[in-house]
């Protein structure tokens, strides 16, 4: 069998419909959007505008002005952030976030924690999911912003988002999300939820890497990260990377149209992978929601088997152990810490990222091999002998099926 | 107002839940008029003058201002940028599209437009680099080799380049960067009055944080002045940021002399390449640089790339937190594709330098020797002699940039009047104006030349400037008086 992707967390395959989208942009119309004068920056301004509005059309945003692109989600994620506080850099405030979020949103919160402004984390149950009673609890005239993803990207865990639209709205808080798993796999409505921020990658929904879009919903004023010439209402400067947006907002269209469909596949997939795992190998455990989780997602942690020893032995799936942009430290998640999953089997985890490339057969392939390979590297494991002997190290609850 | 345009306008003002008043009608209703007759949107400027609302009270009354309103009366936001009353036509007969405005940005040449489709159909994988997977390693190797192939190009180490969203993105990281490492005690920042807005803008957000900042004038041909540098270095001095080349008039500044004088007080120097590169040699570790600013879309490279040289002794603080990608200079999953594109695309300059640039110079000369015969009193901005091979910017005399622009467009001929930069202004350009143009008297356009540039084209341009220009001269346009357009 030919080797099978299934890190769809991580990043996607560029969808052919996108590439088709974008290669006169990345040939022929080679024009400078700001180019005002000539009828190759017209042409380049045309389609970026175009682009705008299949995004908003996307999130469901009034205005396609609403709109801002960047050169990834991580600068939207910063840009949110930092533009929020820093509007307040004399006296400063508190942000609210959790433990569970992506680095992107907790090395700049720490970055802002340094500069003085205190952070505060919401509480999160061992699913992953937000207190909300907590984090209501947390909030004060000081309060800057509050900044909860969507849906992890490790766990799968989907927050009550408009729960906590409807939240900060009454406290009249600004509300950001990163929406960037999410997309294409949950609804989500800006207006509906009460979303004032929220964080859009083009390459977690079969675009192109290198852009990425924040929403700013209108009468929302952030601070620049980077200055120039003013493009993007003043909130980012640069030239715009023309290919880029074309092919996130065909990505953003294709999102919106195939989402239910896709969704619907994605979850017989996901179940099947699911079921096979908890009826064929015992000693694992569900990480993160059982229920309210991304269709695409699932994370286990197989007890007594390294993690990276076992992907190792599923040489030919493309599998990770948690967060790409983590995954180069041998650390154990973070995400998985942040929701008291043991260290003992953190360190046994795996992420399955589902896509529009994973066919049945495929989950059948990995469940084979699943089995083969946990069975192979728990007979060389001294602590599953223990376990065997009824020693239960961790006195843990395994999964059932719960799904 | 026609029906439509009534319904847009209630249609927007209650999903944007802004509650109509006269001044929101006076505005919209001058706005639409002000389109029907000119064919071009009005600026903040007519609004004041018309109405007396300003720009804050616009900016109030509607939630993105001047985009609002063009938006709620279906006014294509492009129009903005057309304030020319008559666009003056004439007759050709051999008509051809020349690009000349290779200064804002260049065509992907064909063998990065290989790379490019290369990479997009995933014929070299899609991982993301970041990744502990095979596609993800593969990935990773790709950035590997174009982190070496700059690094090649500028003859230092491939950790020292970092890559970018885009040259933007690039400066404001070489600034706020050194800046922001020396938040607690701040310091004194040195740079010059034409360097690009990117540069500028970030120097004076870092003064609104109570950085000290000095801003050079530079001389009538646009040159900074060495021992003014040397002057002004202070103690606290944390950084030296001059341009190698201005983008607008060409100017090649000192930046050997710089180099040395910021080498010996031992004050970083950043060098904003990204006009310069590829067209004149740069070798940062020789000429004292520390930090070095380049763009893809400059050199026939993708838009949404940038890259900035790092010299391994210079701390920065990022502008970026997230994954740590770039040696954590630079968070963000890595745009592979463009990122490779923009390696070919420099190593491709940079082997090409000297015979293109020896051509484009050649070609430039010739083209001011022939436009100098037809219309004896135009002026260059900027040196001649010290200035990149692919620019030049002219003032032509009594007439206005923006109708001559326009003109020349219509014959297939597409220049710019200044900075492509200054998205959706047509305020007075401050290159010209620190160097001194007067703009009662002169009209600027910029011709910017490149790998595409023939001398039959610049003929064909030679051919009709001239004519054009006459026809400008008969309709008595005259160049707009500063801040009225």
């Amino acid at each position: 069998m030919k080797a099978i992707y299934m890190d769809h967390h991580a990043t996607t395959p560029l969808d052919k419909e996108v590439l088709e989208s974008m290669m006169p942009y990345l040939t022929e119309h080679f024009g400078n959007p700001s180019s005002n004068t000539h009828e190759y920056g017209h042409i380049a301004r045309k389609a970026v505008e175009e682009a705008r509005k299949k995004i908003a059309d996307l999130i469901g945003a009034q205005s396609a002005d609403e709109i801002i692109f960047t050169s990834g989600a991580t600068e939207a994620d910063n840009l949110a952030v930092k533009g929020i506080a820093w509007n307040n850099r004399d006296k400063k405030g508190q942000i609210i976030t959790i433990a569970t979020e992506h680095k992107a949103i907790l090395d700049t919160v720490s970055r802002l924690e340094r500069e003085g402004y205190e952070i505060a984390y919401a509480r999160i149950d061992e699913y992953g999911l937000i207190d909300l009673d907590h984090l209501a609890s947390l909030l004060k005239p000081e309060t800057r912003l509050i900044s909860i993803q969507t849906a992890n990207s490790e766990i799968g865990t989907i927050q009550p988002i408009a729960e906590i639209g409807q939240l900060a709205m009454q406290h009249k808080i600004p509300f950001h999300t990163d929406a960037v798993q999410a997309l294409g796999k949950v609804d989500i409505n800006v207006i509906r939820d009460h979303i004032d921020m929220l964080s859009i990658s083009a390459h977690k929904m079969y675009g192109p890497k290198g852009i990425g879009a924040l929403y700013v919903r209108k009468g929302i004023k952030l601070t620049s990260l980077i200055d120039g010439g003013g493009h993007e209402r003043g909130m980012r400067s640069g030239t715009l990377n023309v290919p880029g947006i074309v092919g996130l907002g065909k990505a953003a269209e294709i999102a919106k149209r195939d989402m239910k469909q896709e969704v619907d596949r994605l979850l017989i997939l996901r179940n099947r992978l699911a079921d096979g795992i908890d009826k064929q190998i015992e000693h694992c455990k569900l990480n993160g929601h059982p229920i309210k989780r991304l269709a695409n997602n699932l994370n286990y942690s197989f007890a007594y088997v390294e993690g990276e020893s076992l992907i190792l032995a599923c040489r030919d799936v493309a599998l990770s152990s948690g967060s790409a942009c983590t995954s180069t430290s041998l650390q154990s998640s973070y995400v998985l810490r942040a929701i008291n999953v043991p260290e003992s089997l953190a360190h046994c985890s795996i992420r399955f990222g589902l896509g529009k490339s994973n066919t049945s057969e495929q989950i059948d392939y990995i469940l084979e091999l699943l089995v083969r390979n946990v069975k192979k590297l728990r007979e060389m494991s001294p602590l599953y002998d223990l376990a065997r002997d009824g020693i239960d190290i961790d006195k843990l609850n395994w999964s059932k099926h719960t799904h | 107002m026609n029906n439509y345009i009534k319904t847009l306008i209630s249609r927007m003002a209650i999903s944007n839940n802004v509650v109509l008043t006269a001044e929101h009608n006076a505005i919209l209703d001058y706005a639409y008029r002000y389109y029907q007759k000119n064919k071009v949107g009005p600026l903040y400027y007519n609004f004041k003058k018309q109405l007396g609302i300003s720009k804050t009270q616009i900016n109030r009354l509607f939630p993105h201002g001047l985009y609002s309103v063009y938006n709620w009366v279906d006014i294509p936001l492009h129009s903005a940028h057309f304030p020319c009353k008559s666009i003056p036509t004439i007759e050709v007969n051999d008509y051809r599209q020349v690009y000349l405005d290779y200064n804002a940005t260049t065509f992907i040449r064909e063998e990065v437009k290989k790379v490019l489709l290369n990479y997009y159909s995933g014929n070299m994988g899609f991982g993301n680099p970041s990744s502990s997977t095979e596609p993800g390693r593969q990935a990773w190797e790709l950035i590997n080799s174009a982190h070496e192939q700059v690094a090649q190009c500028l003859q230092v180490e491939p950790t020292e380049i970092v890559f970018t969203g885009c040259g933007t993105e690039a400066n404001n990281l070489a600034i706020k960067g050194i800046a922001l490492n020396h938040y607690q005690e701040k310091g004194h920042i040195i740079t010059a009055n034409t360097e690009h807005s990117s540069v500028l803008r970030s120097v004076q957000y870092m003064e609104t944080l109570g950085y000290e900042v000095t801003i050079l004038n530079v001389d009538h041909d646009g040159f900074v002045d060495p021992d003014d540098v040397a002057r002004h270095i202070r103690k606290n001095t944390i950084l030296v940021s001059i341009m190698a080349a201005n983008n607008e008039i060409g100017t090649i500044h000192p930046v050997p002399e710089i180099g040395k004088i910021c080498k010996t007080a031992g004050v970083p120097f950043m060098v904003d390449a990204i006009q310069a590169f590829g067209r004149i040699p740069l070798q940062p570790k020789k000429l004292g640089i520390s930090l070095m600013s380049v763009s893809s879309h400059k050199i026939y490279g993708p838009k949404g790339v940038g890259a900035l040289f790092v010299d391994k002794e210079c701390n920065l603080a990022p502008l970026l937190h997230g994954g740590r990608q770039e040696g954590d200079l630079r968070s963000g999953t890595e745009n592979v594709g463009h990122i490779i594109a923009m390696a070919t695309a420099a190593r491709l300059m940079n082997a090409e330098m000297i015979n293109e640039s020896a051509r484009l110079r050649e070609l430039r000369n010739y083209f001011i020797d022939q436009l100098y015969r037809n219309i004896p009193d135009i002026i260059v901005n900027g040196s001649l002699q010290h200035r990149l091979p692919h620019n030049l910017s002219i003032g032509f005399p009594r007439i206005d940039s923006g109708s001559f622009l326009l003109g020349l467009n219509k014959i297939g001929v597409y220049v710019s009047s200044g900075s492509a930069c200054s998205e959706g202004s047509r305020e007075t350009s401050h290159v010209l104006h620190a160097i001194g143009v007067d703009r009662h008297k002169y009209g600027t356009i910029r011709f910017s030349f490149g790998l595409q540039t023939t001398k039959d084209d610049l003929d064909y341009v030679l051919k009709y400037i001239p004519v054009l220009y006459q026809e400008l001269i008969k309709s008595g346009d005259k160049p707009l008086p500063d801040g009225q357009d």
